[in-house]
């Protein structure tokens, strides 16, 4: 009796360390599939900075120009410094957008890498469905990718 | 052959796992957000068990708590693991007939609290049935809460003593 009371724990150990092991591999692979999808969001959102600064050198001497051309050069009187001051907040977001540019190819292919591993890894979650980050991480995989379609057009068009 | 019907309500988001005669059940998630299961036996009665594993309870927990940490840029992008370590430790007999309903209804989660509650038409004897603070876990976090502070201290004198010498 006593024996079959043994075999009996040791049986539920054995199930209750089977089943541990199997649920304690999904949750490390839904949380590699969650930080893998914060990952593709910040990659994508360094991309959209990186065109951001870009755009914000040429927008903010744009702007610089017309304010000088609005006032009829008035704000040289106020400001004797205004033109210097323009083109030190130009050269400042030309930097960032140099520095950007130089990391945008390695922030894509992170970006589109995360986002098909955290699909992958959230779709293996037997316990809970992920619908929105797995909808959110295609819509980042499906932009990435018209990113990297559209850059590699260009750069054909320029070669 | 006994058919029961089992229902899970509430409690979804505590991913807890339902043991019946010491197999795992395989849920699905109904229209209404429930879980439910059907299982069949030869058997008059069943044991039904539920319990919840935590990231944390693991054998190798410190070293994928590390990786982890590593992975998502020193904790930055890391979802938070749960603070208040509580786990489910329920054990019920219910007596069968040829067609059994049995919904699970979970309670609030609070330490030495009620878990669950079965409702069914037939007899259930409830062996145990409690929340719990898993001690060793909670250690294991507080552990691991230390390891990152202590690893962000570091890595901000670091950052400071480099930016000093530059």
């Amino acid at each position: 009796m006593e024996e079959k009371i043994v075999q009996e724990k040791k049986e539920d150990k054995k199930i209750y360390k089977s089943t541990l092991t199997k649920n304690l591999a999904m949750m490390y692979s839904v949380r590699l599939g969650k930080i893998l999808f914060n990952l593709s969001i910040v990659c994508l959102i360094l991309c959209g900075a990186t065109l951001a600064t870009a755009l914000a050198t040429g927008v903010i001497f744009i702007f610089g120009l017309i304010f000088i051309i609005l006032s009829l050069g008035t704000v040289f009187v106020y400001f004797p410094n205004y033109f210097d001051a323009l083109l030190s907040s130009g050269d400042f977001f030309a930097k960032i957008s140099s520095f950007l540019l130089q990391a945008f190819p390695y922030l894509i292919a992170i970006g589109i890498i995360g986002a098909i591993a955290s699909i992958v890894f959230l779709a293996l979650d037997k316990n809970e469905k992920h619908v929105a980050r797995i909808t959110i991480a295609s819509i980042i995989l499906v932009l990435s990718v018209v990113i990297v379609i559209v850059s590699l057009v260009q750069s054909g068009g320029a070669a | 052959m006994n058919e029961v019907n089992i229902k899970v309500t509430g409690g979804i988001k505590l991913n807890p796992i339902i043991f019946v005669d010491g197999k795992q059940l395989k849920v699905k998630k109904n229209q209404f957000g429930s879980l439910q299961a059907t299982y069949t036996t030869d058997k008059d009665t069943i044991e039904l068990s539920i319990c919840k594993y935590l990231e944390l309870s693991g054998k190798f927990w410190f070293l994928f708590a590390i990786l982890f940490f590593i992975i998502s840029i020193f904790g930055i992008l890391n979802p938070f693991y749960d603070r208040k370590c509580i786990v489910i430790d329920s054990q019920h007999i219910i007596k069968l007939k040829e067609k059994t309903d049995v919904n699970i209804i979970f309670k609030n989660m609070v330490d030495q609290g009620q878990a669950v509650e079965i409702k069914t038409e037939n007899e259930v004897e409830e062996i145990k049935n409690i929340y719990y603070v898993d001690k060793k876990v909670k250690k294991r976090w507080i552990i691991l809460i230390v390891t990152q502070v202590c690893v962000w201290v570091a890595l901000i004198i670091t950052a400071i003593t480099l930016l000093a010498t530059k």
